[in-house]
């Protein structure tokens, strides 16, 4: 029965190949999507645990780089109730290295109150931290370090000054992986702002739980500043990718549904072609049964061939996105491989229901005298 | 032995009735070798798929080894038809795609036979209608003949207990049409299988036992 399966399946090469093209184009889609919006939002909620603090601080209405603050609203805020310890940021994007692209992005930290604040999310894992001592020397985070190849001692370009890599550090999260992190005096002097500015100030609060609270009450203290808790930060996040999630099924669910129209017509024609074929089967002995297990095999052989090669075609737009986007965490996993197998292969199946019944179904006496 | 009573056979062609058969009646004992003839329209092919149990009568019935093929359900046709009947046809119908081997192995793919035994088998019918040597061809790579004899290697696979054979010299030289008659009679005389030919070829009715004649529908003599 299978060399009458893959000989059917084969004896059109091009409407075959048409087929497996429109099934497999789904599969990928499926498989790219899926696997890109589980990475987004791995990185997502790794981003809310552990850049935002607590509580995150920036100009109303502004955000990172834009964002004008100054040494003394950190004061204010120190002293609000609910908060136990604040760390200022300076963000600074070189854009003449491009827009997210590796090395444009650095941190200008305070290195004391930073060792402080985050020597629980951090671990330096060459070479050692930043120092108040240090003016044009830089840590490096781990993904970027891989990107650019850079090692402890070596010199890099940014903004037109040279800093030297003292420390590759690592918070375990792509994004904040990726960025220099430099001594905040020397950010304020390369931004070219005001030695008391910084772009974003982050608190850690007294006692879990109450990151809401505090939040409010610096928004209501604190003027010119908006305040985000990590939760509120994170539903709305949490909104966002949700909609991403909700588009990723509607855009799958039309794939499945070219997919299966796709097989359904390609079958139906078969059959239609190879009336008289079905007729022979069923004068030698063939049963209903036989003749319709013989048609779904076939619709169950596309969907196999469809699901491999659309399953290959999503693992490389996966990578070349990746290889684009740097620090996307696009994950392919075995589970999104079997589901995506799973899915082709029941579309196979379902797409060959009705040629299949047709078949079967034929007066063989009628079908023996098609031509 | 297969017997058919009164059987009747109309259908519609767009507006008109065709009364293919209008009341048989016949007998065709085991181990005959029987010719069907008439002209065309007489119902002859369709009297050999009422006979062959392909199609069910309109009313009277064919008693196919005792069993009513009137009053059974597809399943115990299929289960004759895969069992005790082997079809040849004028147009041969084989399988483009498959080889002849593959063509003549097509009845068993819905049993349990093993691969092996299969092959061997149709190997031998092959060999046995001439054709060993051409076992891995495409039917558009043989000759009508060859293409008759692969058809009969394939109604023989599951040996069966009647062969009913459409003009099975209609497309085919007639030289190679005494060959597959001959080889016909041969199956009918060392096998004992009972052999039922339509045709309206004079010499092939000669070569038959007995021969039925049909015209609109009825035995004529």
């Amino acid at each position: 029965m299978l060399e009458i399966v893959m000989n059917n399946v084969m004896r059109r090469k091009a409407r075959t190949f048409l087929t497996l093209l429109g099934i497999s184009l789904g599969v990928a889609v499926i498989v790219t999507l899926v696997s890109l919006s589980v990475g987004l939002k791995s990185n997502a909620l790794d981003m809310m645990g552990k850049v935002a603090g607590d509580v995150t601080i920036m100009e109303e209405g502004q955000m990172y780089t834009m964002s004008n603050l100054s040494e003394d609203s950190m004061r204010k805020i120190q002293n609000i109730n609910g908060v136990k310890m604040v760390a200022p940021t300076v963000m600074l994007m070189d854009l003449s290295k491009g827009f997210n692209t590796p090395g444009a992005e650095m941190r200008g930290v305070d290195p004391d109150m930073e060792q402080r604040f985050s020597s629980s999310s951090w671990d330096v894992i060459d070479g050692r931290p930043l120092r108040g001592s240090d003016s044009y020397n830089a840590m490096v985070g781990t993904v970027l370090a891989d990107q650019l190849n850079l090692n402890v001692g070596d010199t890099v370009e940014y903004m037109g000054t040279d800093f030297k890599i003292v420390g590759i550090l690592t918070f375990g999260n792509t994004l904040l992986d990726q960025a220099y992190y430099i001594n905040i005096r020397t950010a304020r002097e390369i931004a070219g702002r005001p030695p008391d500015y910084i772009s974003m100030i982050r608190v850690k609060v007294t006692k879990p739980g109450t990151e809401e609270e505090v939040a409010k009450r610096i928004n209501l203290t604190v003027p010119n500043v908006e305040a985000w808790s990590s939760a509120a930060m994170s539903e709305q996040v949490g909104d966002f990718l949700s909609i991403i999630e909700q588009v990723t099924w509607a855009i799958s669910a039309v794939a499945a549904i070219v997919g299966g129209v796709g097989i359904a017509n390609t079958m139906l024609m078969s059959v239609i072609e190879r009336t008289k074929e079905i007729g022979v089967f069923k004068a030698v002995g063939w049963s209903n049964a036989d003749v319709m297990k013989t048609i779904l095999m076939e619709g169950l052989f596309l969907g196999f061939l469809g699901g491999v090669i659309g399953i290959l075609l999503g693992v490389v737009a996966v990578f070349v996105v990746k290889d684009q986007i740097p620090g996307f965490a696009g994950e392919i996993t075995l589970l999104l491989i079997t589901e995506a197998m799973a899915f082709a292969m029941s579309l196979g199946v379902i797409g060959g229901i009705y040629p299949a019944y047709r078949a079967a179904n034929l007066n063989p006496v009628v079908a023996l005298k098609t031509e | 032995m297969i017997e058919a009573i009164d059987l009747k056979k109309y259908y519609r062609m767009g507006t008109v009735l065709v009364k293919a058969l209008n009341g048989i009646n016949m007998k065709i004992e085991d181990g005959e070798f029987l010719s069907i003839m008439g002209p065309s329209g007489s119902g002859k092919s369709t009297l050999l798929n009422m006979l062959g149990a392909l199609d069910k009568p309109t009313s009277g019935t064919v008693f196919f080894d005792g069993i009513d093929l009137a009053r059974v359900d597809e399943s115990v046709l299929y289960q004759l038809r895969r069992k005790k009947v082997g079809f040849v046809f004028q147009s041969f119908n084989l399988i483009s795609t498959l080889n002849a081997i593959e063509n003549v192995l097509i009845p068993l793919v819905p049993t349990n036979t093993p691969k092996e035994k299969g092959y061997r088998r149709a190997k031998e019918l092959l060999e046995t209608v001439g054709l060993g040597g051409r076992m891995r061809h495409k039917p558009s790579e043989m000759s009508g003949g060859e293409q008759q004899r692969v058809a009969m290697a394939r109604a023989l696979i599951n040996d069966p207990k009647i062969i009913l054979a459409d003009e099975p010299t209609g497309n085919v030289d007639s030289k190679t049409g005494e060959e597959i008659i001959k080889l016909l009679r041969d199956l009918n005389e060392n096998m004992g299988t009972t052999l039922v030919i339509v045709t309206h070829d004079p010499e092939i009715v000669e070569s038959t036992e007995r021969t039925i004649r049909l015209r609109d529908g009825i035995v004529v003599e």
